[in-house]
């Protein structure tokens, strides 16, 4: 198993975090849960990370929270994306696929 | 929207900070909770998941902290850091942060009392309910020179205009300019107002007691009856509710009290009774119409539907006269009255904020030389020049509210002060006051200047080059504010206060040629009393004063009394017609009791002035003033002529003497023609209602005005004493508004030219600090200690003398402004120039002087060292 630096995650954070959200709101150790699952846990997302991420995201609107209760019945906070938040989803997800694409054609060289 | 909400969090972040903490601390537990008990299922004891888990995740504070920044306590946090940061830095620099509040404060302070003038004068004019709908109405009429005479309209007009629907509401007052006697214990003559029936509705007032006037009040046959203001009812009736119905004694009548009025409604009219019209078609009988426009009509479409309704007038040849009907605004009207004296005071308060503004930004410029260093380090570890301008404001911001503060304290201590020293004749019901506008106004001042004056040096000094400031954070490189730049500033002060000091230079001046100008006579060793006996008879009259000047005359100390009608200076006149070669000449006359001339120290010119021998022998004789006796029998000798009063009554009149002209309407008038009557019972052909007694004393003795009271009330009828002053009083009421005007531009002018001065002098030390070395290198190379003090005195005397003259340029436009203001000045008047120029000119230079010697007492040694 390896994992990658978060270094070179950190750019990603903001994309990977929405996407996560994108189905349905999430408290914050769901989000780390799924970003792990869903990367077969190449990606461990750090919390030192993640909730500054989540916070600066709030701030700018993309994402919305509230005190919510898990399904075992535990407090947590619960993100949210907003209509803002998808707009960003879509546009770094292009703008991602666009990198992706011109960096895999370099390599095939 | 999405502002309101940011600063809303962020608000609650400040106020909650432990709130939004102790979130962030539950999120986090919540993750480490979360993650325990995954590594518990994995097969881990509860201990061990634990503390895997809190290794994963770390340093929980830090998480906390940044958490905290980033989800809104940071900007609030930062904003009072840099607050706090910039009182510390400013309990470190005592010298420059009291220069630079107390500047501050000076000038938000005297702005802060000058608008809280204009907020009376121009924005709250008029104390009535919605002003704006209240107006005058004028009809013009053509007169036979083909002008429009403006007048005010007949009752008959007035209802007629009521009919056209544009009014809600029109009245008509009358003018009553000298007051009635009202009897009593102590007889006292007060300002008694005429209203119409709607007067109240207009200026939307209810009597808080009894009635308003009803239209049955107006018609001449009903009973006498009065409404009183609520001051007059407070004095004179304790406030007692039983006032109504009580009677009121005036000179010719009594009145019932129906009524009081509410406080603050006109409380510079004591007592109102109804205007009864004698003649409905009359126009312009010295009164004035006023209405209350319905709430969709402006006064340009009134103008046009009251032409309509108006009454046409004929002229003598049978045709038509060209007439037009004027509303105007009585707010625009009251306005009209402040605004030269408004825009004067607040271009002169406003370029001494400016003086002040540019004062501050040159010491924060300069003083920024020992703060580069420092900033290089903040930028160094991590504060963008955003963060670095953020911080810089808040200081210039924190220095601006702290004098500003200091600013409006100042202010409303001395209000009192300054409203009676203010130009302007203000309503008694819109008094001066700080009120919620007012301190709007100056925090949004305090706000604007303190941007206004920091932006500069935050601009510059944020541009912090890293490198060479940390390599050579020493104070030779640390050149903020150029040469080229202090004397800019330098140059930009003395010209805004070469305006300001020109200004009131040119008010001084024009206030000494007033003051000097010859009146005819020398009013201060004058008093005078002005004495009303109450009743009709004209014999008592004329022994009670005859009776009057002999007791005054008996009064230690008093050199000689007399008495005349209208008293020089005293603000009153009465005209009369003279038949002179078959023309009818009028002529100011004045009837006086003997003794008049002699106490004025008029000497007859020509001929003998009557003797009191001559009055009681019943000899029609008169007294000619220069200008008469020039005027009616030029180049002739006038003595022993004889003049017939114009009109039916065609009294002969013998002229016996000539003497000087007086200027009774003060210095700002010429001398007017003057005929003086003697005073007899026999001569008088109408009632003198009053006489001013007029008395000069040797100047020793003690309180004459009471004396002269005394012995007024103690002869014998009811008499009403009122304006006893001493000469000097007498003129100084005649020159109120100017020497206020003077006082207050000298003031505001003083304070620029103090400002200018401290800026100039700031600059200077500053200049000097910056170059000790060179001075060093130079006076151990030999330069006398004169060239290093004339060298850095000819920088700053560039800036002042390229000051002065764009100053002169600025203030030959500026003073254009108060050219009404000035009596016998131009304003552009040499003399006064040259004078500010040198004032300016060297009080600059001295200046610069101060700091510029301490250069020459530069130790070559210490300064080469000072790196």
């Amino acid at each position: 198993m390896t994992r990658t630096s978060s270094d070179q995650l950190h750019g990603m954070l903001d994309l990977l975090v929405l996407k996560a959200l994108e189905e349905k709101p999430l408290h914050g150790y769901a989000i780390a849960l799924r970003l792990e699952r869903l990367s077969n846990d190449v990606l461990s997302v750090e919390e030192g990370s993640l909730y500054p991420a989540l916070y600066r995201m709030e701030a700018r609107g993309w994402l919305s929270s509230t005190w919510g209760v898990t399904e075992r019945g535990r407090r947590a906070r619960f993100y949210r994306l907003s209509r803002a938040g998808r707009a960003q989803l879509a546009a770094e997800t292009a703008s991602w696929a666009r990198l992706a694409g011109a960096v895999k054609s370099v390599l095939a060289g | 929207m999405r502002l309101f909400r940011l600063v809303r969090a962020r608000l609650h972040a400040l106020v909650h900070r432990d709130a939004v903490a102790g979130e962030i601390r539950d999120e986090l537990q919540f993750h480490v909770d979360a993650r325990a008990e995954e590594y518990e299922r994995a097969g881990l004891s509860p201990d061990a998941a634990r503390q895997k888990a809190r290794q994963r995740v770390g340093n929980l504070a830090l998480h906390q902290d940044q958490g905290y920044d980033i989800r809104g306590g940071g900007v609030m946090e930062t904003i009072w850091q840099d607050v706090r940061y910039s009182f510390r830095l400013l309990g470190r620099q005592r010298g420059f942060a009291a220069v630079a509040i107390l500047t501050m404060a000076l000038g938000i302070g005297a702005s802060t009392a000058i608008f809280s003038v204009i907020d009376a004068a121009i924005l709250r004019p008029l104390s009535y309910p919605r002003p704006e709908k209240l107006v005058r109405v004028w009809v013009e009429v053509e007169q036979p020179n083909g002008r429009l005479m403006r007048l005010t309209p007949s009752y008959d007009d007035m209802l007629a205009f009521a009919r056209t629907g544009v009014f809600r509401a029109v009245t008509m007052s009358g003018n009553v300019f000298a007051g009635r006697i009202i009897d009593g214990e102590a007889p006292e003559r007060v300002t008694v107002g005429e209203m119409t029936v709607d007067y109240l509705r207009v200026f939307g007032a209810v009597p808080i007691l009894g009635r308003a006037f009803t239209a049955d009040d107006m018609a001449p046959s009903a009973p006498p009856i009065v409404l009183l203001s609520y001051g007059y009812w407070q004095i004179h009736f304790g406030s007692d509710a039983n006032a109504i119905g009580k009677t009121i004694r005036f000179d010719d009548e009594a009145a019932t009290i129906i009524g009081v009025l509410p406080a603050q409604f006109e409380s510079g009219t004591p007592m109102w009774r109804p205007l009864r019209i004698r003649d409905p078609t009359r126009r312009g009988a010295g009164r004035v119409m006023s209405g209350r426009l319905t709430d969709e009509m402006s006064t340009s479409d009134a103008d046009a539907r009251l032409i309509a309704a108006v009454a046409p007038s004929v002229g003598p040849d049978g045709k038509p006269l060209k007439m037009a009907v004027r509303t105007q605004s009585m707010v625009d009207l009251e306005r009209s009255d402040h605004v030269t004296t408004v825009n004067v005071l607040a271009g002169a308060v406003g370029t001494v904020l400016v003086i002040a503004c540019v004062n501050v930004a040159g010491l924060l410029l300069a003083r920024g030389a020992t703060r580069r260093s420092e900033l290089a380090v903040r930028a160094s570890i991590g504060a963008g020049r955003a963060r670095l301008i953020r911080q810089l404001l808040t200081e210039s911001l924190t220095v601006a509210t702290l004098g500003g503060a200091i600013g409006v304290v100042v202010a409303w201590l001395t209000l009192d002060a300054l409203v009676a020293n203010i130009p302007l004749v203000l309503g008694v019901d819109t008094p001066v006051t700080i009120n919620a506008r007012v301190l709007a106004a100056s925090l949004a001042l305090t706000l604007l200047t303190g941007v206004l004056f920091g932006i500069a040096p935050a601009l510059r000094l944020s541009r912090v080059n890293l490198g060479s400031a940390l390599a050579r954070g020493n104070r030779r490189q640390a050149q903020t504010l150029s040469t080229r730049n202090g004397q800019l500033l330098i140059a930009a002060e003395v010209a805004l206060a070469v305006i300001l000091v020109a200004a009131a230079g040119l008010m001084l001046r024009s206030f000494t040629r007033l003051v000097s100008v010859d009146l005819g006579f020398d009013p201060d060793a004058l008093v005078t009393m002005m004495v009303t006996p109450i009743g009709q008879d004209r014999s008592a009259h004329a022994d009670y004063f005859a009776e009057l000047t002999r007791r005054l005359r008996e009064i230690p100390g008093m050199l000689s009394a007399g008495g005349i009608d209208n008293l020089p200076l005293g603000g009153s006149a009465s005209m009369m017609s003279f038949t002179i070669d078959n023309k009818s000449r009028g002529v100011d006359i004045n009837r006086v009791l003997p003794g008049y001339f002699e106490t004025m120290g008029l000497a007859a010119v020509q001929g003998h002035l009557p003797t009191e021998a001559d009055v009681a022998s019943g000899h029609h004789v008169i007294v000619l003033s220069e200008a008469v006796a020039r005027g009616w029998f030029p180049g002739a000798n006038p003595i022993g002529r004889q003049v017939a009063e114009a009109g039916p009554g065609k009294q002969i009149w013998e002229v016996a003497a000539v003497v000087p002209d007086l200027r009774s309407g003060g210095p700002l008038f010429e001398a007017s023609p003057t005929v003086y009557v003697p005073y007899s019972p026999q001569s008088a052909n109408e009632v003198i209602k009053w006489i001013v007694m007029v008395v000069r004393t040797d100047g020793r003795e003690g309180n004459i005005p009471d004396a002269l009271r005394r012995t007024a009330i103690g002869i014998g009828p009811h008499v009403v004493v009122e304006r006893l002053r001493t000469g000097s009083d007498l003129l100084a009421r005649e020159l109120v508004r100017p020497r206020q005007r003077t006082v207050l531009l000298t003031l505001l002018g003083g304070l620029g030219l103090l400002l200018a001065l401290v800026g100039v002098f700031g600059m200077t030390a500053y200049a000097v600090a910056r170059r000790t070395q060179e001075i060093g290198v130079r006076m151990a190379f030999g330069a006398s200690s004169m060239r290093v003090v004339g060298r850095i005195m000819c920088d700053s005397a560039w800036p002042i003398a390229v000051g002065t003259a764009v100053g002169l340029g600025g203030a030959a436009l500026a003073t254009r402004l108060i050219r009404s203001f000035l009596f016998n000045t131009t304003p552009t008047d040499p003399a006064t120039f040259a004078v500010v120029a040198a004032t300016l000119a060297s009080a600059g230079c001295l200046a610069a002087w101060v700091p510029a010697r301490r250069a020459a007492r530069v130790d070559p040694m210490t300064a080469l060292r000072a790196e």
